[in-house]
């Protein structure tokens, strides 16, 4: 019978643990999730929020409380890891420290009975698809640190698995050799059309690679959606803080009809559709509002902007810089490129006046009562 | 190697240069000296170099049996000790066994006790008038003497250092190898074959080589209960203090020397070449138990059944203190306490006040070959670092009748004096602080130290005020071990006390021999007490975990 929901559905999982002094821990909060085949799916959250729980009840390591993970429809309660061909690529690799790079990619074939000629055979395959070829003979302790990625990744792949999990496989490379191995990962995947699930707590890697992230706090799915919309539209100042790094300016509705709303920011009044408004404003009420620091407009001629204030700090990072611009009692941060399509920017420096522009049709306003 | 600007360096530090001379002035004097002094009487005749002796030994079938005997025993004791020791560890660091605090704790106990304090049990239970054999089973035998009861008593012994061993490896594999093994389609026997079994492998080896050499060494055990079980430790004894035939009883101290000395050094190989650093950073998650119910109840009953064994021999002890005749008259009696404090007290008080006094040398001394040797680069470092662990591998057999042959006469004519009773247990023992201290400051990065020194300190300042208070644990560790061994010691010291500085030991063995047996039972039961009260103390006194001071025990 041909299935046609969800091909990997986490159904309502919820656990806890208990601490060392034998309280109560929830690492997942009656969590659900849909996977199409195919589809790379990151959860991303904060350190402590759930992320590996949720990869090691899927991949059958832990036992859910309540719950179920369904793949293709089929519940997988009671299968035991061995048998559910979802590779794990752990953060810190769990290479066999004993075993050359050939062993450790052969394993898992050994475990289901192949011949050595069929072994030799997709070891090399998965070698040269993670660009691995010529180390076969080493131990992972005489690799580097990309490379021992690259066997992690090619232990999974050599499976032919349909679902690979992945326990935030890059944190342990350095920034550069994380974007090449990014890219890897994600030209494999739709290479072989495999079904990732991927855990990371690092925003830009979460947004670059994945179909769709999921946004989990305190063990709970707080938000799911394609990463741009998940950008653009954050559903919650945590999403908005976490995603976009925006920052949260105090707003009150001056008025408001079926379509808009004027808010007043910093003393100046902002007109802002309705849709970027959660619930329904009222005149009078309070509002939170996040600003993404990249429609955060700087001008040196403090005639332009409706804002003015003082530059307090200057971050240059190389593509991009990053302002803290003191605005009344509030600081605003803005980034922005040092040349533009004119040429150069003037560039800003620490105390100097600027003038602020913002783009009120980025905003995004919540309420402050819970 | 130091490099000559590093010497010159040394040099501006008139303090370390002497302390570092004083430290191959003692170690020559009291580990290379001994022994040179019983290879050079094994290896003399009339004055001049002769192996008679050795041809002689080699010659006659009781020597030659007592050779193959102790390696046969240390075999099988190690090959016993170490499974059972790898089980333990196993069911408790990754069996997932209900009352790992229990058995952590019973797995240990056995190592603060005299090492002749189970042939005692043995004796009692199994022996002639044995509880079991003769009480229960209503037999009459000769009892478990000889090899049976040796590979009983040295097993429940030494099994703790193979636990010891194994637990730190199977500790240190990270449960993420495990788990990744198992998603990879690894049944749990094929990830324990593949996974947990090769990475423990060095630990399985260094455990059966410790205890191989352990077994081989030991004194108390085989005078006990060998009987017409020769081996070399005994065999040296009595014919150097028996027999009084000196060149006889060095060269089989020489035999016993040997393979101790080789299996040492292979140990020390194995364990720094084959253990696998971890290769990034090791996660934190605890490991989930890699067995099943029905494996679980297997492991739940073996270490039931020796934790079982343990307690009995404790308690059989406990309870022939207060038997009137063991095996004749059962009526209960605290005779046996008044009669070991008339003949015992004087000795047990001199016991632990010549303990009392070598355990702070001990830790101190080892410390400071620790810190020189890792921090501090000058020509002669790796030899003072070896020449300080050397007199691990030096049976004790052989130490002791080598101080009885260099410090009898002059310039060192030190026999007999609680003098040369407290230079055994510091060298017998500086090893262990040596060991414990190194683990430590490695542990603790040079630039804590260098920057003391930026600030102005000078090596001793530095030392004390920054290195002493962070290596506090290995020094209460060194300090604990260099006790218990101090307070439980026979095979060295049984040759250099007399009757002004007797030890406690070798009256609890005088007793044994002339079947007092309560007595023996009552002064073993004191000395556990002591000990343990004094375990106790140190770890209230300076809030160390136990493990932390065990773990030095390996
Ligand atoms: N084996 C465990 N025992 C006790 N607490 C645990 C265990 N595993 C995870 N936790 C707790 O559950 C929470 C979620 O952990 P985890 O899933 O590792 O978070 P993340 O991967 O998102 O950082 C944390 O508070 C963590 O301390
Ligand atoms: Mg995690």
């Amino acid at each position: 019978m041909l299935h046609t929901g969800a091909y990997l559905e986490i159904r309502g999982i919820s656990k806890a643990f208990r601490d060392g002094r034998g309280n109560r821990v929830t690492a997942v909060d009656r969590l659900s999730l849909q996977i199409d085949r195919g589809e790379f799916v990151t959860l991303i959250g904060p350190s402590g929020c759930g992320k590996t729980t949720t990869l090691r009840i899927v991949s059958g390591m832990e036992h859910a409380d309540s719950g179920d993970i369904l793949l293709e429809g089929k519940s997988l309660a009671g299968i035991p890891p061995q048998q559910r061909n979802m590779p794990m690529v752990f953060q810190s690799y769990a290479l066999f420290p004993h075993m050359t790079v050939f062993d450790n990619i052969a394993y898992g074939l050994r475990t289901r009975g192949m011949t050595a000629n069929a072994i030799a055979h997709d070891v090399a395959l998965a070698s040269q698809m993670v660009d691995l070829a010529g180390v076969e003979h080493r131990y992972p302790g005489e690799l580097s640190g990309g490379q021992q990625q690259r066997v992690a990744l090619a232990r999974a792949l050599v499976l032919k698995p349909r679902i690979i999990l992945f326990d935030e496989p890059l944190s342990n490379l350095d920034p550069r050799l994380r974007t090449q191995t990014r890219r890897a990962i994600r030209r494999v995947q739709e290479l072989l059309g495999i079904t990732i699930l991927y855990v990371t707590h690092d925003q830009s890697e979460a947004l670059s690679l994945s179909d769709r992230v999921v946004i989990m706090n305190h063990g709970r799915l707080i938000q799911e959606g394609h990463p741009r919309d998940v950008y653009h539209t954050p559903v919650s100042p945590f999403v908005a803080d976490f995603i976009a790094n925006a920052t949260f300016l105090d707003g009150v509705v001056e008025s408001a009809d079926d379509t808009s709303a004027d808010v007043r920011i910093l003393g100046q009044l902002y007109r802002v559709s309705r849709e970027q408004i959660q619930g329904t404003p009222e005149v009078g009420q309070d509002l939170l509002v996040a600003v993404i620091p990249e429609t955060v407009f700087l001008h040196t001629d403090t005639g332009r902007g409706e804002l003015t204030g003082s530059v307090e700090a200057v971050a240059f990072t190389g593509p991009l810089t990053e302002y803290t611009v003191g605005c009344g009692d509030t600081w605003i941060t803005a980034v922005r490129a040092e040349r533009n399509s004119t040429g150069v920017l003037h560039p800003l420096e620490t105390g100097d006046p600027v003038a602020i522009s913002l783009d009120s049709s980025t905003f995004r306003l919540y309420r402050t009562d819970p | 190697m130091a490099t000559t600007a590093q010497n010159r360096a040394i040099l501006r530090e008139p303090a370390v240069v002497a302390t570092i001379i004083l430290m191959f002035l003692l170690l020559g004097l009291f580990i290379l000296y001994p022994i040179f002094s019983v290879l050079r009487l094994s290896l003399t005749q009339q004055g001049s170099f002769s192996v008679d002796v050795y041809r002689e030994l080699f010659n006659r079938p009781r020597y030659l049996r007592s050779i193959t005997n102790s390696v046969m025993l240390g075999t099988v004791v190690a090959t016993i000790a170490t499974i059972v020791g790898f089980v333990f560890a196993f069911a408790i660091y990754r069996g997932g066994i209900k009352g790992r605090r229990f058995f952590q704790t019973m797995a240990i106990l056995p190592i603060i006790s005299p090492p002749f304090m189970f042939a005692l049990s043995v004796i009692l239970l199994f022996g002639r008038n044995g509880l079991v054999t003769a009480r229960l089973l209503g037999l009459d035998t000769s009892g478990l003497y000889g090899l049976p009861g040796l590979i009983l008593v040295q097993t429940v012994n030494l099994f703790p250092i193979a636990y010891l061993t194994l637990s730190g490896i199977l500790q240190n594999i990270d449960p993420d190898l495990e788990t990744g093994a198992m998603n990879l389609g690894a049944s749990r026997f094929t990830v324990f074959r593949t996974i947990t079994v090769p990475l423990a492998i060095p630990g399985i080896l260094a455990s059966w080589l410790v205890v191989f050499v352990t077994s081989m060494t030991d004194f108390g055990n085989p005078i006990m209960i060998g009987g017409s079980f020769d081996v070399l430790s005994v065999q040296a004894y009595l014919e150097f203090t028996g027999m009084g035939n000196l060149p006889r009883g060095a060269a089989l101290a020489v035999l016993l020397l040997i393979p101790t000395v080789l299996v040492y050094f292979l140990q020390r190989a194995i364990m720094k070449r084959g253990s696998y650093a971890t290769v990034t950073g090791k996660s934190s998650r605890r490991g989930r138990p890699n067995t099943g119910r029905g494996m679980r109840v297997i492991l739940m009953t073996f270490c039931s059944a020796v934790t079982f064994l343990v307690v009995l021999f404790y308690g059989t002890i406990v309870f022939g203190s207060f038997v009137r005749l063991w095996g004749v008259d059962w009526s209960f009696t605290l005779d046996h306490f008044s009669y070991s404090w008339d003949v015992g007290f004087v000795t047990l008080r001199n016991t632990i006040m010549l303990a009392l006094i070598a355990t702070p040398l001990t830790a101190f001394m080892g410390l400071i070959i620790a810190f020189l040797t890792i921090r501090k680069h000058f020509f002669g470092r790796s030899a003072l670092s070896f020449l300080s662990l050397l007199s691990y591998a030096i049976p004790g057999t052989a130490i002791g009748i080598g101080y009885v042959l260099a410090f009898n006469a002059a310039p060192f004519r030190w026999s007999g004096t609680a003098f040369i009773l407290v230079t055994a247990y510091v060298f017998r023992n500086v090893p262990i602080a040596v060991e414990s201290g190194i683990a430590a400051l490695k542990q603790i990065s040079a630039e804590i130290e260098e920057s003391s020194t930026n600030l102005g300190a000078n090596s001793s300042q530095t030392f004390r005020q920054v290195t002493l208070p962070l290596i506090k644990p290995a020094f209460f560790a060194g300090a604990t071990f260099t006790f218990v061994r101090s307070m439980t010691a026979i095979s060295a010291i049984i040759f250099l006390v007399s009757a002004r500085w007797n030890h406690v030991t070798v009256l609890i063995l005088a007793q044994t021999e002339i079947m007092r047996l309560g007595v023996a039972s009552v002064m073993s039961t004191i000395l556990i007490i002591i000990i343990m009260a004094f375990i106790y103390l140190i770890m209230k006194a300076t809030g160390l975990k136990r493990d932390q001071i065990f773990s030095s025990a390996q």
